[in-house]
Formats: structure tokens, C-alpha cells, sequence
């Protein structure tokens, strides 16, 4: 039979295990999060998915931020306005620990925006490289940005028949 | 060292940090049957995703059903016909509320072809409530609220062609 200290061994090493797999599971929340946060509007909310001090690369570097402020100020200015629908999806996450508190994650991206007063679509497919920092016992974002496969932007009117049935940012009309 | 106390409870405390992390998977499993079940019409299996008093609030709230029965009459009447349907989930924010309760958002990303070839494609955010019913899991609440929902005919891409489907219309 084993004896107090093996058990006590086996013990820890179980609760690294269930630790690695609960960061995991939390971090691929937190992008999931970023992602309707993005799609909803939700600033406030979104703020919340990055550390103060994070950086973004974004669109192969283009758009390389410092500082959540500074972040969510390019957010909003891209995606604030009601005239924006943007559908943001993240697949096949590969995410590494490499310590109790950070970790590296790569994700598949799949992007589309309808630009409503300009009746123009984009489609754009990208590849995420994320970094991540436990502070608090919260996952958050410490760095994030995407290299672009393809992005491609077509005029909606060329499908005559083309109608959008439902807008979640469409002006009430009074 | 730890005493055989401190041991048993360690062990307890990972036992129930497993539970949730296997709660979580098959939540995430349930939600995988019943997209499934829909773009595959297989209604039996899809009933067998929700309680019995399940409510839904599908299209904004526009479409609100209560009770298992009413549900599949609605689901029934809107898919059980040769129309092609794709519903994809993205995104599970699953939390597991209680030993036997859980709530979860997901984003859907729907394509169909109706019986007229025309295209609907949508964009959603779940919010969801689950409800563990004899050891099964199961859909207490759902329904979402659309980003956007847009349609066009896809006659209108003259090269567009159909070249297989699942679901045959009937020989008319």
C-alpha cells in the first residue's frame, strides 16, 4: 500500500494537472468573451479582458497599441459605430502554460464586417498569437494581435436581392 | 507533511474542481447533439436535449415557447421539410451554477437553403440555462438575440450549383 508521503506526491502532482486544465478552460473563456464583447458593443466589458498595461499587434503590426486606453480607444473607433456589424469567430485554440501565471495561446480567426451606410461586406482570415498573464486569480490579456491569410471586401449592392433582415445596432425608428 | 485529514480533504477538493471541468464538457457536448440534431432532422435526439419544461426565446424573444412538446411542434414546423440548414456554435462561456445547474452563452453562426434557393445567413449570441436531470444534462432555457439576419436569392449566382445535399426534396 502506498504510504502518507507517495500519497501526498501523486496528490500534488493531480492538482498541477487540474490546475493546467482549469487555466485552460478559463483562457479560452476570456477569448470567447473578447469576442462577443467585440461583436456586442460591450466596451466596458472588453476593457475588462485586458491588463492595463497590454499591447496589441494588430493587422500584421499595423496597428501596434500600448496601454488598454489606447486600445479601446482603436477599438471603439473601428467598431463603435451602429453603421459596423462585425462577426468575430476564434477556432482551434492552441494554448500553452508557461508558468502558473502566463501563457501563450494561437488561434484561427474568421472576420466579417457589413458596413451598413456603404453597403460594402469584408471577409478576412487571420491567425492569432496571444499572450496571457493570471493576475488576481483572473486570466487576462497581455498581448494580442494577428497575422492576415487573406482579407477580401465586395460590394453588397451586386446581389440585387440581397436584403438584411435584422440589425442588433439598427436605429429605432421613433 | 500532510496528515491522512489534509489528504482527504485535497482529494475532496479536486474531485469536485474534476466535476466541474467534466460538467463543462458535456455541456459543451449537449450543445454540439442539439445543433447536430437539427441540421441532421433528428428529432428524437433533439427532444432528448431538452428538460421537459424547457422554455425558449429564439429570434430576439420573438419566438417563445414553453414545454418540450410546443418546442418540437415549432422546431418541427419551421426544419421538418427538405430545407438545408446549417447551425454552427462558437465561443462556450459555461458556468456551472450549482451541482445541477449551469448557464452558458455561445455565438451561432447560421446558413440556410430554403426550399426556394434562397440564402439566410445569421449571426446570434445564445444565453442559455441547463438542468442536470438523472445524471444527464440537459437545455433548461435558450434562445438568442440576432447580430444581424440577412437573405438574397441565390438564383441571382447564375454558376451556383447545389451538388449535394442531404435532405432530398420529394419527387414532384
Amino acid at each position: 500500500m502506498a504510504d502518507a508521503k507517495d500519497l501526498e506526491a501523486r496528490v500534488q502532482s493531480l492538482e498541477r494537472t487540474v490546475a493546467v486544465r482549469e487555466d485552460i478552460e478559463a483562457i479560452k473563456r476570456l477569448k470567447h468573451k473578447y469576442f462577443r464583447c467585440l461583436d456586442c458593443k460591450l466596451w466596458d466589458e472588453l476593457a475588462e479582458c485586458f491588463v492595463g498595461d497590454a499591447t496589441t499587434s494588430y493587422t500584421d503590426g499595423k496597428y501596434s497599441l500600448r496601454g488598454v486606453d489606447a486600445i479601446m480607444g482603436f477599438l471603439k473607433k473601428s467598431l463603435g459605430a451602429s453603421t459596423v456589424l462585425s462577426v468575430h469567430q476564434g477556432h482551434q485554440p492552441e494554448i500553452d502554460m508557461t508558468s502558473a501565471t502566463t501563457a501563450k495561446g494561437i488561434w484561427a480567426s474568421e472576420a466579417g464586417l457589413i458596413i451598413t451606410d456603404r453597403n460594402v461586406s469584408t471577409r478576412e482570415v487571420n491567425f492569432y498569437h496571444d499572450e496571457y498573464v493570471k493576475m488576481d486569480g483572473q486570466w487576462k490579456i497581455k498581448h494580442t494581435g494577428y497575422r492576415r491569410v487573406f482579407e477580401e471586401v465586395w460590394d453588397r449592392g451586386e446581389t440585387k436581392s440581397l436584403r438584411l433582415m435584422a440589425n442588433m445596432f439598427a436605429q429605432r425608428k421613433e | 507533511m500532510s496528515t491522512i485529514e489534509e489528504l482527504e480533504a485535497k482529494i475532496k477538493q479536486l474531485e469536485s474542481e474534476l466535476q466541474i471541468l467534466k460538467d463543462i464538457e458535456a455541456i459543451k457536448q449537449l450543445k454540439g447533439r442539439y445543433f447536430r440534431s437539427i441540421d441532421c432532422k433528428l428529432w428524437d435526439e433533439l427532444a432528448d436535449c431538452f428538460a421537459e419544461d424547457a422554455t425558449t426565446d429564439y429570434s430576439n424573444g420573438r419566438e417563445h415557447y414553453e414545454g418540450r412538446d410546443a418546442i418540437m411542434k415549432y422546431l418541427k414546423s419551421t426544419l421538418d421539410m427538405p430545407v438545408l440548414t446549417m447551425h454552427q456554435g462558437h465561443h462556450p462561456e459555461i458556468t456551472i451554477a450549482s451541482e445541477t445547474t449551469a448557464v452558458g452563452r455561445w455565438s451561432l453562426e447560421d446558413y440556410i437553403i430554403t426550399l426556394k434557393n434562397k440564402g439566410m445567413q445569421c449571426a446570434a449570441f445564445y444565453r442559455d440555462e441547463y438542468v442536470k436531470v438523472g445524471g444527464q444534462w440537459k437545455i433548461k432555457s435558450t434562445g438568442y438575440d440576432l447580430v444581424y439576419r440577412e437573405l438574397w436569392d441565390r438564383n441571382e449566382t447564375k454558376s451556383l450549383k447545389t451538388t449535394d445535399r442531404m435532405h432530398q426534396p420529394s419527387p414532384e
